[in-house]
């Protein structure tokens, strides 16, 4: 018998020391509601799998090498008819479940009418997360991506698939005051 | 306004498809030509499994390629919101070498 | 020396007499048109060639109804439009998915965008993307067919005066949320 306990005890022990493999889920009902448009996609274990592996060759041959080994792919997005339909409240329940000993805020732009802030999660040498929320007056997207991740091959999908390609040295331009962790 | 309107053409100028689609679209009507076959029953449950297995078989691809679509728009808007954010970086950091 | 339209007409003549030479061209020939418009409108390169295609199989069995090189375009247009409307109400585009799903990607021409701005096109074409199904079909044939309003009314079975404001309202929507975007891009 005690045996069998120190197994299920190590077992456990073991399994709360795994990195989640899930991304975080949040209650989105009360903007959902009131959202005139949504995005809703929430990808992990097999379905992820199979959407990897329906990806050709071509263009999709980078985004597979991107998306080898990720775990989850959540992407939450409201579209809203007119501000003030959410409250700083509702992206504090996003904000108090990064800010762990495991996400380092990296990225954290406040602007009059809005915000974008982005977390990553690293085990040393790699990063293993990245969460992005983007707030602005008519929307509201968090983006979380488990897994081995590199941020700048996402960003370098910019100009493909319609994303916007930025061209870092641009002209300087008044920029909105900035708090960078 | 006009200016808006020069930049709605622009962006929704007409694009060629993946090649060979005239190719395969003849291949389609050539398949097509065939007329009605008599079959005995046999052959007709034969044919019928074959739907069953296929339906599946379709459904799985309709799923995958559904799967597929959800995780590149996903990526797409993960990477537009990182690139926006980065250049509100890149522009505060221009600001600040400038003062 | 033939002129383009009677080049055109001996096509139609010959492919509804079932040369597969003359239907090849005349599929070459109208190819992009069809697949913009379903590009366009469902942004998914697989389901907007898998329905092109399906119009230019309905085309070949009803080639014999195609009066003239100008009718054929106008047929094409139509049926490509309804079949996309039909397509997104079937596969309930906006809830799910809005930028649509879609961004099913196969390697583009070079010449992908002739947009002075290619940032700007992207960005406009996945505003349009979000645009409801009718919307988003009379601004893709106003802006990537020219057609004029008169003309989409008839092709989509709507009165004028709908195909007007829609157009006013679809504009007006695209030009704030571009604003937005820009505010996010360039300030």
């Amino acid at each position: 018998m005690n045996k069998v306990m120190c197994f299920f005890v190590l077992t456990s022990c073991a399994l709360a020391l795994e990195p989640p493999s899930t991304c975080m889920q949040f209650n989105w009902d009360k903007l959902s509601a009131k959202a005139v448009e949504k995005v809703d996609v929430n990808l992990q274990g097999p379905v992820l799998e199979i959407a990897t592996r329906f990806l050709g060759a071509g263009d999709d041959a980078k985004i597979k090498q991107l998306v080898q080994g990720l775990k989850c792919v959540y992407v939450k997005s409201f579209t809203f008819d007119k501000k003030g339909q959410y409250s700083e409240a509702d992206l504090n329940e996003v904000r108090s479940k990064v800010q762990g000993t495991d996400w380092a805020k990296i990225v954290d732009v406040q602007e009059k009418d809005g915000s974008s802030a982005i977390y990553l999660k690293t085990d040393g040498k790699q990063t293993d997360g990245i969460v992005i929320v983007s707030a602005e007056p008519e929307e509201l997207t968090v983006v979380q991506i488990i897994g081995p991740i590199d941020p700048s091959m996402l960003s370098e999908l910019g100009g493909k698939m319609g994303i916007p390609k930025i061209d870092l040295g641009s002209k300087p331009k008044p920029a909105p005051s900035k708090k960078k962790d | 306004m006009r200016e808006f309107e020069d930049e709605l053409r622009s962006a929704l100028h007409r694009q060629e498809p993946p090649a060979g689609f005239a190719d395969r679209v003849l291949s389609r009507t050539r398949h097509n030509k065939g007329g009605p076959r008599h079959r005995s029953w046999v052959a007709a449950a034969i044919a019928a499994g074959l739907l069953l297995s296929l339906g599946g078989f379709e459904y799985r691809q309709y799923e995958g390629r559904k799967a597929k679509r959800e995780l590149l728009l996903a990526l797409e808007i993960a990477g537009s919101k990182l690139s926006i954010a980065q250049e509100k970086i890149s522009h505060l950091s221009q600001r600040t070498i400038h003062e | 020396m033939l002129t383009a339209v009677q080049t055109a007409k001996i096509a139609l003549a010959q492919s509804a007499g079932g040369d597969e030479l003359a239907f090849a061209r005349i599929v070459r020939e109208h190819q992009a048109m069809v697949f913009s418009i379903a590009y366009h409108f469902l942004r998914d390169r697989s389901r907007a060639e898998d329905l092109a295609q399906d119009v230019f199989l309905h085309l070949h069995k009803n080639l014999r109804a195609i009066q003239s090189p100008a009718h054929l375009v106008y047929w094409l247009r139509k049926v490509t439009g309804h079949r996309c409307i039909d397509e997104a109400r079937r596969q309930r585009l906006r809830p799910s998915v809005s930028l649509t799903d879609y961004l099913e990607h196969a390697p583009e021409p070079a010449a992908r965008f002739a947009a002075a701005d290619p940032l700007l096109a992207g960005v406009l074409r996945r505003l349009i993307a979000r645009l409801p199904e009718r919307s988003r079909m009379i601004v893709i044939l106003r802006f990537q067919e020219d057609m004029e309003p008169a003309e989409i009314a008839g092709m989509l079975d709507i009165p004028l005066g709908t195909v007007k404001s829609n157009l006013h309202r679809s504009l007006a929507l695209l030009r704030g949320r571009l604003e937005r975007e820009r505010k996010g891009i360039t300030r």
